[in-house]
């Protein structure tokens, strides 16, 4: 297939920006207000929005990156988590949909929508609009395109991941 | 007194406007450098960041190549956010427009091999253009052409990938597109190039559809149906090679031609990459 070593480095080097704004132990380090068992609430609101707009796999993935991203860096408090994890699908989705759902559909309250542009301008300083992720998606997608597994097997390691 | 912030950047004239914003001419305070900076206007509140601002920076950060438009800085002041780029006076279809007479073939050669190494660039950093054609193509003062404009550019990640059908310049649009697919590959890039490259011979656009249909007519031209169309046909390929010939015969040597062919065909998996077709006869 075209390019496919130069397309494996490329990831690579990429893997190593993405966990260059990642900290590992942000929950002991940064986040006094904010425990593991909330991260895995937000991840399944997350999930849910995405289900509810049909977005595509990949979003999924690029929302819970830069979520972790943001987390590792900013100190936040309870009562921010949902605008925060909203800004993040709402760049994901922006990013990688065709139609990227428009913002009313999950936020009605103005106040918030003020907020959401406030952290997502803070946010894409922060990753200094490098967007372009290596995610375990993005590896799964490559290894499969070498080895041509059929569909059905796609989904369920889709499902699995 | 508090000290505020100052743009390290003298913006001068207007240059033009991009999709996303309005584009200055500026130079580096103390220095007498020329960059161009975008201002990123969020015109719809409900959007944000726009998408093609979004696009164009994470992808031009990543792409580092001498025959690529370089991202100097990405500026935040006074809320506003600012790209600042490398600031080139020409692009190519200004260039053919104030060059009347036929390129020589040594030109020919350095632009398209500039051409394919920029896009060849992008391809293996699994991203495609979606958007060449003359317009974004850029010219340095020492005549290097740089690929620029990555508003409609993606990230791939498998091949072919699910996308939107309606990106490209209607001319430079490769028939799997204009039949309406929404899988495709990196091969609708190289179809542009091809066009660029019989434009750069021709002096005008190879293709000039009006519309879709026409479009697609002035490629296949007896066309019946667009449903049955089967592009991996080999008469509609011996055809159409056989139109492409008579237009540019007389203007080109024998390898030129070939590896236009090469770049125009209509089966997109037969397509050339570019760097098979940077190992190409034409180049030595």
């Amino acid at each position: 297939l075209l390019y496919i070593k130069q397309i494996y480095f490329t990831l690579q080097t990429q893997q190593n920006v993405n966990m260059s704004f990642l900290n590992p132990n942000y929950f002991s380090d940064i986040q006094s207000d904010l425990n593991p068992e909330m991260r895995a609430q937000m991840i399944d609101e997350v999930h849910k929005l995405c289900t509810s707009h049909k977005a595509q796999r990949r979003t999924f993935h690029q929302t819970i990156y830069l979520l972790d991203v943001y987390l590792s860096t900013n100190r936040i408090f309870t009562a921010q988590i949902d605008s925060i994890y909203k800004t993040c699908y709402f760049i994901a989705s922006k990013y990688e949909e065709i139609y990227p759902s428009p913002l009313w559909r999950y936020t009605n309250d103005r106040d918030e929508m003020q907020e959401i542009f406030q952290i997502e301008k803070e946010l894409l300083s922060l990753v200094d609009f490098k967007l372009v992720t290596a995610s375990s998606y993005v590896w799964l997608n490559y290894y499969w395109t070498i080895i041509n597994i059929a569909e059905k097997t796609q989904n369920w390691l889709t499902y699995s991941l | 007194m508090s000290q505020i912030p100052l743009s390290k950047y003298h913006l001068l004239t207007k240059i033009g406007q991009g999709l996303y914003g309005d584009v200055y001419k500026a130079n580096i305070l103390g220095t007498d450098q020329y960059v161009a900076v975008k201002k990123i206007r969020i015109y719809d509140v409900s959007v944000g960041v726009p998408i093609t601002a979004l696009r164009e920076t994470s992808l031009l950060q990543r792409i580092q190549h001498q025959n690529v438009v370089k991202i100097l800085e990405v500026e935040k002041i006074h809320g506003q956010i600012r790209v600042v780029m490398e600031y080139l006076k020409l692009d190519l279809q200004q260039y053919l427009n104030e060059n009347k007479d036929r390129l020589s073939v040594e030109l020919l050669k350095k632009f398209m091999h500039d051409i394919l190494s920029g896009v060849g660039a992008c391809h293996r950093l699994n991203c495609i253009h979606r958007d060449i054609q003359p317009k974004n193509i850029l010219i340095q003062d020492d005549g290097t052409l740089k690929i620029g404009d990555f508003g409609s550019a993606r990230v791939f990640q498998k091949f072919p990938q699910f996308f939107t059908s309606d990106v490209c310049d209607l001319w430079y649009r490769a028939p799997e597109l204009l039949l309406g697919s929404n899988y495709y590959t990196i091969a609708i890039d190289m179809w542009a190039i091809g066009c660029v490259f019989a434009e750069l011979i021709l002096k005008q656009p190879l293709f000039q559809g009006e519309n879709e249909i026409h479009q697609v007519k002035l490629i296949i031209p007896n066309v019946q149906s667009f449903q049955t169309v089967n592009l991996n046909d080999p008469n509609l390929q011996i055809q159409f090679n056989g139109i492409i010939t008579n237009k540019l015969q007389n203007l080109i040597n024998q390898d030129g031609l070939d590896l236009i062919l090469k770049l125009l065909k209509l089966d997109p998996e037969q397509r050339i990459s570019c760097s098979q077709s940077l190992q190409h006869s034409f180049f030595r």
